[in-house]
């Protein structure tokens, strides 16, 4: 069990030191650390010599961060939580200072906005795949029902880093059935961030990874919850859930190799135009006169909430206040 | 097959009004027959969203067009294209307007070297593609 256990981490910090080595590039292939620049720019010498700059800068944290990860005895959580915010804060200095050097050749944003006359949002097309992984918690579920009399009165949830199990449940409908109602209010969580982001961004801001990230995570809760759902019975053997995780990673790796391998984008209609003055630290955006609540990051990929809009208070304290509900409910399960 | 929906375009720095530069490319879609009776269009709020602009200058455009019998907007949020009444004849005021601005953008095409004759085939280009 051990060695699983050791995996469990290596995959995800693989994934954000990647992730971290491919910042200057995103979000679009065109773009390098966040400006549009010049083609003889982006991939001229200047433009190389920022790219090489910034990896060697980040490879002491790369090396040490994966032998940590693999030979360093395993910490605590918030140990482990810490080691990985170094690369991360590394990152973001190697990324200010490339932006820096290239601010001035930056091309000038266009005084021109397109928008497409569409009125479909798309957002019920997305739905049927969040069902999928509702539907599998939901037979899990119905599984569990019909084998409840082989469900222990006391059955193990948790285990120690020695494999010995350190927490325990009762065979009562919220012992049992918990852990896939979690997985379901964290599915339903999912859609509405997607349905919060559809609503308030232009639609040239969210890029089609951000979108297949999402559904990726709503299966990936699906699938995992659906196997700790299985626990009272005993039927979910550990390496299934490595597997799971390492399928996930693989996945999102195949994304966005995928994603920087189609070349240098088009210009797309609307392109995000956000104003520079509007932007605290190239992070934070605040601007009251823009009416969307999201819109894209200058750094890395995804989006940031629009400061200036009041609604994006009230996302804030719902990102907050949810994993709080789900600590709660965890809490009332494992006692 | 379902039609690619088209794209308006403004620019922030131009001295027309936000508004009419709305109302004009929208117009311009409806006269050419991209937008069709019972197309939806985007609500205020999202196209606004999509230019990066107030909520307000969008109304503004979609009442003026509603004014000129283009737009239902009375279907709650949802903006539709009409089957548009057209009026008998248009008013003098409007030719004169017309015949102001048509005078303004004639002078400042020769100005940019267009000759008279090219002056002339885009016009009829652009009359012949709203007519065909």
């Amino acid at each position: 069990m051990m060695i699983w256990i050791r995996l469990l981490p290596v995959m995800p910090q693989l994934f954000i030191l990647a992730v971290l080595h491919a910042l200057p590039l995103l979000p679009r292939r065109d773009h390098l650390f966040g400006l549009a620049l010049a083609r003889e720019v982006r991939y001229g010498p200047e433009g190389r010599r920022l790219l090489r700059r910034y990896h060697l800068h980040l490879l002491p944290w790369t090396v040490s961060m994966l032998l940590i990860a693999c030979f360093a005895p395993l910490p605590r959580a918030a140990a482990w939580v810490g080691f990985s915010l170094l690369p991360i804060i590394a990152a973001y200095r190697g990324f200010s200072a490339g932006r820096a050097e290239l601010r001035g050749l930056a091309l000038p944003a266009p005084s021109t906005r397109e928008a497409r006359l569409h009125a479909d949002s798309g957002l019920a097309r997305r739905l049927p795949w969040f069902l999928l992984p509702l539907a599998l918690l939901a037979a899990t579920a119905v599984y569990l029902h019909f084998r409840w009399d082989e469900i222990p009165a006391r059955f193990p949830i948790h285990w120690g880093q020695n494999g010995v199990p350190n927490a325990w449940s009762t065979r009562t409908p919220l012992g049992v059935f918990g852990p896939l109602l979690m997985g379901a209010l964290l599915i339903v969580f999912i859609v509405a961030i997607d349905t919060v982001i559809t609503w308030g961004s232009r639609r040239a801001a969210v890029h089609p990874v951000v979108r297949i990230i999402l559904i990726a995570v709503g299966w990936l809760v699906g699938a995992a919850f659906s196997i700790a759902g299985l626990l009272p019975l005993r039927v979910a053997p550990t390496w299934a859930t490595v597997a799971l995780n390492g399928a996930f990673f693989v996945f999102l790796a195949v994304v966005f190799t995928r994603h920087f391998r189609r070349g240098v984008p088009a210009p797309e209609p609307g392109a995000e135009v956000t104003p520079d003055a509007c932007w605290h630290r190239d992070l934070f955006y605040y601007d009251p006169e823009d009416p969307a609540l999201w819109v894209q990051k200058r750094i890395g990929l995804g989006l940031t909430l629009n400061f200036g809009n009041r609604l994006a208070w009230i996302v804030v304290a719902a990102f907050l206040l949810f994993p709080v509900g789900i600590v709660v409910l965890a809490r009332a399960l494992r006692s | 097959m379902t039609k690619r929906a088209p794209v308006i375009r403004i620019d922030l720095q131009s001295p027309v009004p936000q508004y009419r530069q709305i109302a004009d490319a929208l117009r311009t879609h409806l006269v050419d027959g991209n937008l069709t009776p019972g197309d939806t269009l985007p609500s205020v709020r999202r196209l606004a969203m999509e230019l990066g602009i107030t909520f307000n200058t969008v109304a503004q455009a979609y009442r003026q067009l509603a004014g000129e019998g283009w737009l239902d907007l009375r279907h709650g949020r949802r903006v539709v294209v009409v089957d548009r009444q057209e009026p008998a004849r248009a008013s003098r005021e409007a030719v004169v307007a017309f015949r102001q601005r048509l005078r303004e953008m004639v002078a400042r095409m020769r100005a940019e070297g267009l000759s008279a004759g090219e002056i002339a085939a885009e016009l009829r280009a652009a009359i012949e593609r709203m007519t065909s």
